[in-house]
């Protein structure tokens, strides 16, 4: 029991000190608005970015995903959990925040859906492309028709309300 | 024998020391079960209100007064946010903790007021993994004990009622079970 007792006591310690330092360096993010990211995503795709929004709408099966829209725009701005975050909470629906986290690329073919269980909403910020980068091409299969197009999303290291 | 010695010692501190994830895994997996078959939302409780209609207006006539009526007359003024337009015919009010939809064309208010399901949130909180990082490795942890658990459960009881006897025949059904419904829905 002692040795039981003893291999706890280290766990929960372990557990105690792991505080990961989940702020990103301040220094290499890029303030952008939503606007800005509905017609040229494309230009930060993988950098770290910081973007504020009133959230729309939080996923509520999950909520592993949360969007975003500002008064200067009618796009909504995906925004996904990263890995230290464990969830968006619903009551942050109707609230100013403000996201930092990695813009991330996604390619969808026309005949592919994303189906993960919690697609209750559509829109995300996303930019048509009727072509678009080579590795994209490559991942939909070398010969076949052009028929891909681009969405971008937030994947959220941190965020936080805002007033 | 001593192996059957070991096998008790085994199962016994194993079950004292993870009865606790058992339960949590166990009721947040009969709540998940009927999240997945749509019965209803485990962590949520959302509850829609039928409030008096307003009368209808178009977008451009919608102002902050307008929406402060709205939030009189349902009450729910101290729990205001902000307002939103998701399209041209409705408008939606955002609260503490739920929302006020309007039909700008029929006036038609719906109150929607939305809360964490206590308890089962926290459980599906953890069956979901979300807190992630060390969290992963302890929920993997308590999934092979349970592999331990169930085969140590085997040499637990020795005669007619272990493995040997009656046992088995529960055995074979808590197997066959699973493999007909695949049978059924994966397989045919």
């Amino acid at each position: 029991m002692k040795k039981i007792l003893t291999v706890a006591a280290i766990a929960t310690l372990l557990i105690a000190c792991n505080t990961e330092n989940r702020n990103t360096d301040v220094q290499d993010v890029r303030k952008l608005d939503i606007a800005t990211l509905e017609t040229s995503a494309g230009e930060f795709e993988n950098q770290t970015i910081q973007v504020s929004g009133m959230v729309l709408h939080v996923c509520k099966h999950g909520g592993q995903k949360m969007f975003l829209t500002t008064d200067s725009t009618e796009a909504s701005l995906l925004v996904r959990v990263g890995p230290s975050i464990p969830e968006f909470d619903v009551s942050l629906e109707g609230s100013n925040v403000e996201v930092t986290g990695k813009l991330v690329a996604t390619v969808v073919s026309n005949t592919e859906e994303e189906h993960d269980g919690e697609g209750d909403a559509s829109a995300a910020s996303s930019e048509p492309a009727d072509c678009p980068t080579e590795e994209a091409l490559k991942a939909v299969g070398e010969g076949e028709e052009c028929t891909t197009s681009v969405t971008y999303h937030i994947e959220a290291t941190s965020f936080k309300e805002i007033l | 024998m001593k192996w059957r010695k070991w096998n008790r010692w085994i199962h016994r501190e194993l079950g004292y020391l993870f009865f606790g994830m058992a339960i949590v895994y166990a009721v947040s997996g009969i709540a998940l079960n009927h999240h997945i078959a749509r019965h209803w939302n485990p962590s949520l409780v959302e509850r829609v209100e039928q409030v008096p209609n307003v009368s209808p207006v178009p977008r451009g006539e919608v102002t902050k007064e307008y929406v402060m009526q709205i939030l009189e007359a349902t009450g729910e003024m101290d729990n205001y946010k902000q307002y939103y337009f998701p399209n041209d015919l409705s408008v939606m009010i955002y609260l503490d903790k739920g929302h006020i939809s309007v039909n700008l064309e029929t006036g038609e208010t719906n109150l929607v007021k939305i809360r964490n399901r206590k308890v089962f949130r926290e459980m599906n909180f953890l069956h979901y993994n979300k807190p992630k990082q060390l969290w992963t490795y302890f929920a993997d942890l308590f999934g092979l004990s349970m592999v331990i658990l169930a085969i140590t459960g085997l040499f637990m009881v020795r005669g007619k009622k272990g493995i040997r006897g009656q046992g088995a025949v529960l055995l074979a059904i808590g197997i066959l079970v699973p493999l007909v419904f695949l049978l059924i829905y994966l397989w045919s």
